[in-house]
């Protein structure tokens, strides 16, 4: 037959420019970058001390000297959402860190391994499926006491699944590539294949992966402390605020609550855009 | 006019990342009822989407001009119901993927009688037992548990057999084939052309078959055109084509294929790289692969000169005449791995 | 097929008794003593202290009271709780109620409204897309317990179209005053659905297979909802699946910031009162109805994806 292709894929490939992340992008991360800054600076910033009760200047509108007002106990507002931006954001990282190096250690291991291993792995992580991260903050609490530290490790326990899912498949499929015989047959040793290849090439996915994830476990922990099981009042925590701000509502005074509240949506809709971003740039560099 | 359908000047730009690419260039073809006429091109061509604009499924945002008439009625003005009428009693296509081109989750019953039911109106019965018959006369036996089936529990084989079944079922005038064996085993390749080959001429029905196979176009074709660049360059009867090409396009693609009597050591290539019709340049497309160019051939498109057998566009065909294959097969191209990339001109950095 | 089947209870039926033992075993681990609740701090004799563990088993090694609670729990008695003095299966049933409406309500609501918005973002290019597409994102973004403050704050101080505290009598009384929790509950997961359902539709609508459709003539109507839609549904079904089984713990938070009595409020004041068996009851009745709908969820996917389908394979 006649074959017409001369040089198969000839054509210039039209290169494909990569957009980089974008505006929106950039912006998340500024957002980022910004609540971060306060966090780490919150005690310099604040302009009271955070817990200092003075039931005189309960529910005060904004002013010069309570720039954005104060709550039911006369707290400063401002100063509670500068330095409840560190437990609301230290939480989520530990949460992050500890469930992706936890999930990614066990996901190549059984990934490489595969055999009964990998069957026994799947196992585990299938019952752990059946656990709602919150409703595993729960049962956490209800056994450790109600604090930070119980429902980070209860969101830990509950990430590390979905973690630990989407990594093992990715590994599984990068371990079949060619290469990875190639590197065999060298005598590269498993570590070494697993650590500087695996993972690396995985990075990118991982990247984007524990950003969302920041964001779920931003929410989660949130709503756990929002239950009263999580960060103890009277500590400045945004989840806490949400909740102790509510029966002010009704009495005509919102603000704590709803700036808390903006906070939250503020901090996760950046992880969300930041972490839609990578997966699609993580995507197109596998494609 | 006797012609089933005409093509005239046909020029296609498609939206690409923002900015129009023109993917066909000028393409001017006809086909009488029940002819076969082969569209030759490589990848890039614009082959295909010559189909794509006869079947008027070209992608949103495509600017097209020139005109496309079948049976005495502008196909580029068929809107709504005509349009409708036009692709479901007219043309149909047969695409190159069935996999791809078969919707995964409907039955093969569903998917060969969809048409009839929704735009004909045919009643299920009716259909399925047409769906059945026509089955068979693809070869597929057991239409009725077929019917049945999902396209995952077909072979590719057997499921290209059910495209052409759905193709031919409207009763169709006229069939655009694209490709229709490129995705196969090369096994069955020859099966499925032949059923096609067969069915097309058992139901009169006229086709235009896209291909980049010279040699299974001339087996299956009246006529045929090559495509260069989005340019029709050549047309002639499928015979005097391989016979006596005049374009030298033609002649070097038939010189590039393996001949089955002489041994070469290495095959003749077309040195440089084929060109899209968006990046071609003022003058003849194919002037920096043509070992005949001089620079008349840079001096705007050569304008197709009609000759017995047919009709070809080059500057230099009067003092060329037509081109023996061996002429080109003589070239030291064949023996130097590396001189066909340095001898053309224009080659990108 | 019916091996698939076999396979997937047998399945459920394992992670169902795993997940009870884990339950079990790390209220067993707990360090507070539930008998301090008992007693309430007063000085008590050790004979009334003695009757007291016994009472509730207390005194039994732990595979005994492990099988004790596992035999009462197939036998539908939940547990004593230590704080109501009653088996905790009634104090369950009117409350597991409620919660069931809720998830229910924000579980129509999130299939239409996801579905629906989605699917206009996917059809109708231009603002139409960009606002819907926005909103997802915002939406995304927006914790159920934000919702629910935001919701109370415009509708118990504003206006007043719903009622923002209470559960109400009679089920259409009752679904109007839960009018309110389960928007905020749908909030967040109807953005998932719409964002899914809008990748899904304008994936199908690029594919081949559409093309194939139009080729033969069919109106857009038919292919839309007999190609597009139908195909388009498999990732959003088992994506909404998942999404209203979670609902399960997800409700546990809206009650709360809605003051609703359901199973969530009371597991949250279980636990903040040591009432253990209380606890376990609650949280092993959630995992075993999201693992429930999470099987259900699986064991349709074949029936909407041929594909899936075990069997017949030539």
């Amino acid at each position: 037959m006649t074959t017409l292709t001369l040089r198969r894929r000839a054509l210039p490939r039209v290169a494909r420019t990569d957009p980089g992340l974008g505006p929106v992008g950039w912006t998340a991360i500024g957002v980022i970058a910004l609540l971060a800054l306060i966090a780490v600076l919150a005690p310099w910033l604040a302009p009271h001390d955070p817990n200092n009760i003075s039931l005189l200047d309960a529910n005060l509108g904004s002013s010069g000297d309570h720039l954005l007002g104060t709550d039911a106990s006369g707290r400063d507002l401002l100063s509670r959402l500068l330095v409840g931006a560190r437990s609301s954001l230290i939480g989520p990282l530990l949460v992050v860190v500890l469930a992706t190096a936890l999930g990614l250690t066990v996901a190549i291991v059984s990934a490489w391994l595969g055999g009964w291993v990998d069957a026994v792995v799947s196992r585990i992580l299938d019952i752990l499926f059946a656990f709602p991260g919150v409703l595993l903050a729960v049962l956490v609490v209800a056994v450790f006491r109600a604090g930070l530290g119980a429902a980070v490790a209860a969101l830990v326990i509950a990430y590390i699944p979905y973690i630990a899912r989407t990594v093992r498949s990715a590994a599984l499929r990068e371990k079949s590539q060619p290469y990875i015989t190639a590197l065999t047959i060298q005598g590269v040793g498993a570590p070494a294949i697993c650590v500087r290849h695996i993972l690396a090439n995985l990075m990118p996915l991982i990247v984007a992966q524990s950003t969302l994830t920041f964001g779920y476990a931003m929410v989660d922990l949130a709503a756990v402390s929002f239950l009263g099981l999580g960060v103890q009042p009277p500590t400045a925590d945004w989840g806490v605020m949400v909740s102790t701000g509510q029966p002010s509502i009704l009495n005509g005074y919102p603000q704590e609550s709803l700036y808390a509240s903006a906070l939250i949506v503020l901090a996760v809709g950046a992880f969300n855009i930041l972490g839609d971003r990578f997966t699609e740039r993580s995507q197109r560099s596998t494609r | 006019m006797t012609e089933l359908l005409t093509v005239e000047d046909l020029r296609v730009a498609l939206p690409v990342q923002g900015q129009m690419r023109t993917v066909i260039h000028q393409a001017s073809f006809a086909i009488g009822p029940g002819e076969a006429l082969g569209l030759i091109g490589e990848s890039g061509s614009g082959k295909s989407m010559t189909a794509r604009a006869v079947g008027r499924l070209l992608p949103a945002g495509a600017q097209v001009s020139g005109q496309i008439m079948f049976d005495g009625e502008p196909v580029l003005e068929l809107a709504g119901a005509a349009l409708r009428r036009y692709r479901t009693t007219d043309v149909a296509m047969i695409f190159q993927d069935p996999r791809a081109h078969i919707n995964p989750v409907r039955t093969i019953g569903d998917f060969l009688t969809e048409g009839l039911r929704s735009t004909l109106g045919m009643r299920r019965r009716d259909a399925d037992r047409k769906a059945v018959s026509l089955l068979a006369e693809v070869g597929v036996e057991d239409g009725e548990r077929r019917l049945r089936q999902y396209p995952h529990q077909l072979s590719g084989g057997l499921l290209q057999r059910v495209m052409i079944a759905s193709a031919l079922v409207a009763n169709p005038r006229l069939l655009l084939a694209d490709e229709p064996t490129t995705a196969l085993d090369v096994t069955t390749q020859s099966e499925v052309m032949g059923i096609l080959d067969r069915l097309r001429r058992d139901h009169g029905v006229a086709m235009l078959f896209i291909t980049h196979d010279l040699e299974l176009a001339t087996a299956v074709c009246d006529r045929i055109s090559v495509l260069y660049a989005g340019t029709v360059v050549e047309s002639q009867d499928a015979e005097s084509l391989h016979a006596a090409p005049r374009h030298p396009y033609t002649a070097a693609l038939l010189a590039s294929r393996p001949s089955l009597t002489v041994r070469a050591r290495r095959l003749p290539v077309i040195g440089g790289r084929p060109l899209a019709a968006f990046e071609a340049p003022e003058g003849c497309a194919f002037t920096e692969r043509c070992r005949w160019a001089s620079p008349v051939c840079e001096e705007g498109r050569p304008a197709p000169e009609t000759h017995d057998h047919g009709q070809v566009n080059c500057h230099r065909t009067t003092e060329l005449g037509i081109l023996g294959s061996e002429a080109v097969v003589t070239e030291p191209v064949i023996a130097e791995p590396d001189k066909s990339s340095v001898q053309s001109r224009g080659q990108q950095p | 097929m019916i091996r698939f089947l076999l396979g997937r209870l047998v399945g459920l039926l394992l992670t169902l008794w795993i997940s009870s033992f884990v339950v079990f075993a790390a209220l067993y681990l707990a360090p507070g003593d539930p008998i301090s609740f008992l007693t309430g701090g007063r000085e008590v004799s050790p004979l009334t202290l003695a009757e007291l563990r016994h009472q509730y088993q207390l005194d039994q090694p732990f595979l005994v009271r492990y099988a004790d609670w596992l035999g009462g729990v197939l036998h539908g008695h939940l547990g004593q709780s230590i704080v109501a003095h009653q088996d905790v299966s009634t104090l369950i049933g009117a409350r597991a109620q409620t919660s069931a409406l809720l998830v229910g309500y924000a579980a129509v609501l999130i299939i239409l409204g996801g579905i629906a918005a989605g699917t206009i973002a996917a059809l109708f290019k231009g603002p139409l897309d960009s606002g819907i597409t926005l909103g997802t994102t915002v939406g995304l973004a927006l914790p159920s317990f934000v919702t629910a403050i935001a919701l109370i704050s415009v509708f118990a101080v504003d206006v007043r179209w719903f009622p923002v505290f209470g559960d109400g009598s009679g089920l259409l009384d009752r679904l109007w005053h839960l009018t309110l929790p389960a928007i905020a509950l749908a909030v967040s997961s109807s953005a998932l659905i719409a964002r899914i359902t809008r990748g899904a539709l304008r994936e199908e609508l690029g594919r081949e297979h559409v093309e194939t459709a139009r080729s033969r003539g069919i109106p857009r109507r038919k292919i839309l909802r007999r190609h597009v839609l139908r195909n388009g549904m498999i990732p959003v079904t088992t994506v909404a699946g998942i999404t209203v089984a979670g609902l399960v713990a997800g409700s546990v938070v809206v009650e709360r910031a809605f003051n609703l009595n359901g199973l969530g409020s009371f597991l949250v004041q279980s636990v903040a009162a040591n009432d253990f068996p209380a606890v376990q009851a609650v949280v092993l009745l959630m995992v075993a109805v999201f693992v429930i709908l999470s099987t259900v969820v699986d064991l349709l996917y074949p029936l909407i994806d041929p594909r899936m389908a075990r069997g017949g394979t030539q």
